[in-house]
């Protein structure tokens, strides 16, 4: 379902930005947003097949607890 | 491309719908009980200090936003490794509110809908926001603004029979600790979170007073808070709140007028919606300059759009449960915010003011006055 | 406003040229070979016949354009019975000025000029032995006479609306404007239509920069024909691809009267009875000439009331969509039971259900504007007994959503002009209410008014008046105050000259 979300939406980006991008030759924007609709493909397939990804939240959690000595949940 | 402005009306607007937003959602803290109200002042408070240096940073400087700034007090290296780390927090809290909003409709209402279509429809939304421009937010948010007082006074009035105040005793019955740990929450959560404004500084309108714009943004937005704090607790008490994953919004539930309208939470859900998605947009924003400037790229429209799916396609892999996001947002949050709300304005104010002193020098000894620039123009 | 990537190659009239020359049949062969197939064109040959000589005159015009009367009393009659001195030789300006009677008299050798007065309905003069050729007005096309315009009745308002001449229409507003400062600024579109464009504001009050900015649109359009008003709004307004029209039309020239003392410009065009007026806010759509002939508590109830029906009608199929797929609790239990009961053995989802009756609407809609009036009786029976009652009796829609959809048909007959955004965004929004409840309604209503907020019309934000955060910008906009309140033009709208009433008040 993800997979196929991103799709659509890279689908749309592709067309409405990236074509228009591709002829004014702006080469340095281009690569950045294809890199990050590359990633959002990537991600929603990850999703789809239930990959963990790390996550900052229980990293800032552990540190948070570490530097301020609290125990949370 | 022409510079994008919004007027002190509606930075102090947008700023309001900003602090409402997160109140609305998870709620402020669960310590202090029926004493939530002496939080949220004390809360207001410690923010109006942090504020007027938010206040004093945009003012030294006006027309420039904090990267611009960083650039200029830190120079290259530095300055660049300081707008790392803020863009860095921009991302994860706005990663924070999309997750927010996706988990509380899926939560709330939509229990079948997966919940990555939710959180890529905010992203559309959010896209499409960013760009049409701050200026266009400005000027939208103007229109949702006084939708969103009515009807949450409206919402509170109509429940006033059913309020009652003897559930806001005990005061301080626990003592005062409980309460600070709260307040300290408070701050963090809604209030000092208006750094962020500093990413979007340079949209002010010049002549405009920012002190002026945070002062009553905090004023209008804290009494919303204390409204809707007070309403939550004499609806149904510290103890029945503090089971509940989002309590403003299960207040709603309770009110009812005769036995035709009932179950009106939903109306609720505008408000929150609407707020948190004014905040995710604040922050998208300010994201989105971060990166541009980071990336050496003057339209951070173009690359806003990539951005804010790759966030919305992120969230889905931040928390593992809702129970685990709600926690986070009310013991981490506070805590982890601390460099990012006060050290690096700190930071940054104590370099401006120390710049715009030796600037001032330097003019007046060279005694030459550069005029900058008028941003005439169509504007609203 | 769209780029015109592919821009015509201009082409005049006609590739032939005409070059004048001394020889009266030479110049009549030229003029023959241009107009060759076209029966239409007529020479009349005459004589001014003096004591020695006879001097000879060619007169060219296309029968049915011009009007006989003025040919034979204004120029056959005087030239024939002129008393020419002797001595004279064959001269176009002692013609116009002593012969001709006429108020329009012009001696031209341009090709494009003569060939443009003779197919707009002037005639062309030619002398023996003259280079020059003299154009006199004679058009005589008919025109009907102003009536009252059909979709824009007003019960208290003048009973007289545009025409199609585009003079006709500079007549009936400047009747209304007494004013040196009434200002008319003339241009042509259209390679082969060379269709009048009139460009009327009043000076010191319209603003300056939206004027220029105007002409310069109007210049960049390179099209072949310009026949309707609507297509040249379409070429020259902002948000070209949005539903939302930035360039309102009006039929009425008092409510044009209205706009131009508001700051705003007009824009005639030649053929059409259909003026625009610029720029064009949201609020526009929600005013009528009448409101300000009526009671002022009567006009702010009724603009309300159109407001209330522009949201109901884009809102009331998605919100019951919504509510009865995801939230039914928030339906009160007498009427969830009556839903439930009127549903009972409909074989459709109610998004299809809506959506569905919605398209039926539209058809019937779309049926009856361009249907003979001795059809519509078939249309309401179709409409009334088969759709409203036996569609409901054979249990294939309910009558709950009948009753949904006639609601969004009835608010939606009420702001007859936003037809375009309406529609789009109530479909929009019922699909996202089927696919994500109450929240797809507010995503979608966010985004729309995002888009709202974000259009211009010729540099105004479109919805200025409602952004301000300032209650007494809503004055003439959601309510309509009292006259002597609405004492100040738009902002950005007009120029610096902003006051329109002396203070009544006395404040």
């Amino acid at each position: 379902m993800m997979f196929i979300s991103t799709i659509i939406i890279s689908a749309a980006l592709i067309l409405i930005d990236l074509v228009p991008l591709y002829k004014q030759q702006e080469w340095k924007i281009f690569f950045i947003y294809s890199f990050f609709l590359l990633f959002i493909v990537v991600l929603g397939l990850l999703a789809d097949f239930n990959v963990e990804i790390p996550s900052p939240s229980k990293p800032t959690k552990d540190l948070v607890s570490l530097i301020f000595g609290l125990k949370l949940e | 491309m022409q510079k994008e402005i919004i007027n002190q009306k509606q930075a102090i607007v947008l700023m309001v719908t900003f602090i409402m937003g997160s109140g609305t959602i998870v709620g402020t803290g669960d310590k202090s009980g029926q004493d939530i109200w002496i939080a949220l002042l004390i809360a207001m408070a410690g923010a109006s200090i942090i504020m007027a240096v938010y206040a004093r940073i945009i003012k030294l400087f006006p027309g420039m936003d904090l990267f611009d700034l960083l650039d200029k007090l830190f120079g290259r290296i530095l300055g660049k490794f300081i707008a790392l780390i803020f863009t860095w927090y921009l991302f994860h809290v706005g990663l924070n509110l999309i997750r927010n909003t996706s988990e509380f409709i899926r939560i709330i209402s939509l229990d079948a809908t997966p919940q990555c279509v939710i959180a890529l429809f905010t992203g559309v939304l959010i896209a499409y926001a960013l760009r049409c421009g701050i200026e266009v937010i400005g000027r939208w948010v103007s229109i949702f603004f006084p939708v969103i007082i009515v009807i949450s006074i409206t919402l509170s009035v109509i429940a006033v029979d059913m309020y009652d105040f003897d559930r806001l005793k005990p005061v301080l019955y626990e003592g005062l600790k409980p309460v600070l740990s709260d307040a300290f929450g408070i701050f963090a959560h809604p209030f000092a979170e208006t750094v962020v404004f500093l990413g979007i500084a340079g949209c002010f309108q010049k002549q405009s007073n920012p002190h002026k714009i945070f002062n009553i943004a905090l004023l209008i937005g804290g009494l919303y808070m204390l409204m809707l704090a007070v309403r939550t607790i004499a609806l149904m008490g510290p103890v029945n709140k503090s089971l509940q994953m989002f309590p403003p919004y299960i207040t709603a539930r309770i009110i009812k007028i005769g036995d035709f309208f009932q179950r009106i939470e939903l109306i609720n859900a505008v408000i929150i919606v609407t707020a948190v998605f004014t905040k995710v947009t604040v922050y998208m924003f300010s994201f989105a300059k971060g990166m541009s400037y980071l990336l050496k790229i003057d339209d951070y429209r173009t690359l806003s759009t990539p951005l804010v799916f790759f966030t919305a396609a992120y969230s889905i892999f931040l928390f593992d449960n809702a129970l685990f996001m709600v926690k986070w947002a009310l013991n981490v949050f506070p805590y982890y915010a601390i460099p990012f709300e006060i050290i690096i304005p700190l930071l940054v104010w104590i370099a401006a003011e120390i710049k715009a002193r030796n600037d001032k020098k330097t003019t007046s000894q060279n005694q030459s006055t550069n005029s900058s620039g008028s941003n005439a123009g169509m504007q609203c | 406003m769209p780029k015109h990537k592919n821009s015509l190659p201009t082409v005049s009239i006609s590739n032939k040229k005409i070059i004048m020359l001394k020889s009266l049949e030479d110049n009549l062969k030229q003029f023959e070979d241009i107009f060759q197939g076209d029966d239409s064109f007529m020479a009349r040959h005459f004589a001014c016949v003096r004591k020695n000589k006879s001097l000879k005159f060619c007169l060219l015009y296309l029968d049915g354009m011009v009007d006989a009367a003025i040919l034979d009393n204004s120029i056959i009659k005087p030239i024939i019975n002129a008393h020419l001195p002797d001595d004279c030789e064959a001269n176009a300006d002692i013609i116009i000025n002593q012969v001709i009677f006429s108020h329009y008299a012009k001696k031209s050798q341009e090709s494009d000029e003569l060939l443009s007065a003779i197919i707009m309905g002037d005639s062309v003069l030619l002398i023996e032995n003259c280079y020059d050729a003299v154009i006199v007005s004679s058009k005589g096309w008919k025109s009907r006479t102003p009536s009252e315009p059909e979709g824009e009745k007003l019960i208290r308002g003048p009973r007289e609306g545009f025409v199609e001449p585009i003079l006709d229409n500079l007549a009936l507003i400047r009747r209304r404007l007494a004013t040196p400062d009434l200002k008319y600024k003339e241009m042509t579109i259209g390679v082969e239509t060379k269709t009048k464009i009139g460009i009327v504001y009043i000076e010191g009050i319209a603003n300056k920069q939206i004027l220029a900015e105007l002409i310069e649109r109007i210049n960049k359009v390179e099209i072949d024909g310009m026949v309707l008003a609507g297509s040249l709004a379409e070429l020259i307004q902002d948000a070209p691809y949005s539903p939302f029209e930035t360039i309102g039309f009006t039929e009425r020239p008092d409510v044009a009267v209205a706009d131009l003392l508001e700051g705003r410009i007009i824009v005639l065009v030649d053929g059409t009875p259909i003026t625009m007026t610029l720029p064009y806010l949201f609020e526009k759509f929600f005013q009528s000439g009448d409101d300000y002939s009526l009671n002022y508590l009567f006009s702010s109830f009724s603009r309300l009331l159109r407001m209330i029906s522009f949201w109901l009608t884009i809102t009331a199929p998605a919100i019951y969509v919504a509510l009865t797929t995801y939230h039914q609790e928030m339906i009160p239990t007498a009427l969830l039971m009556s839903i439930l009961a009127a549903r009972e053995g409909v074989p459709f989802p109610t998004i299809v259900e809506t959506v569905g009756l919605l398209v039926i609407f539209e058809i019937l809609r779309e049926a009856g504007t361009r249907m003979p009036i001795s059809l519509s009786n078939a249309l309401s029976i179709l409409g009334a007994l088969v759709l409203g009652t036996a569609a409901v009796e054979a249990k294939i829609v309910s009558a709950t959503v009948i009753t949904v959809v006639a609601l969004t048909g009835l608010t939606g007959l009420m702001t007859q002009r936003i037809k375009a955004p309406i529609v789009v965004i109530r479909t929009a929004l019922t699909l996202l209410a089927g696919f994500m409840g109450l929240y797809g309604i507010l995503y979608g209503i966010i985004f729309v008014t995002l888009h709202m907020c974000s259009i211009r019309s010729f540099g105004v934000p479109y919805m200025m008046e409602f952004t301000s955060l300032n209650p007494g910008d809503l004055r003439d906009t959601a309510l309509r105050a009292p006259i002597w309140f609405l004492r100040h033009r738009p902002k950005l709208v007009s120029s610096s000259n902003k006051t329109r009433q002396a203070n009544r008040l006395g404040q």
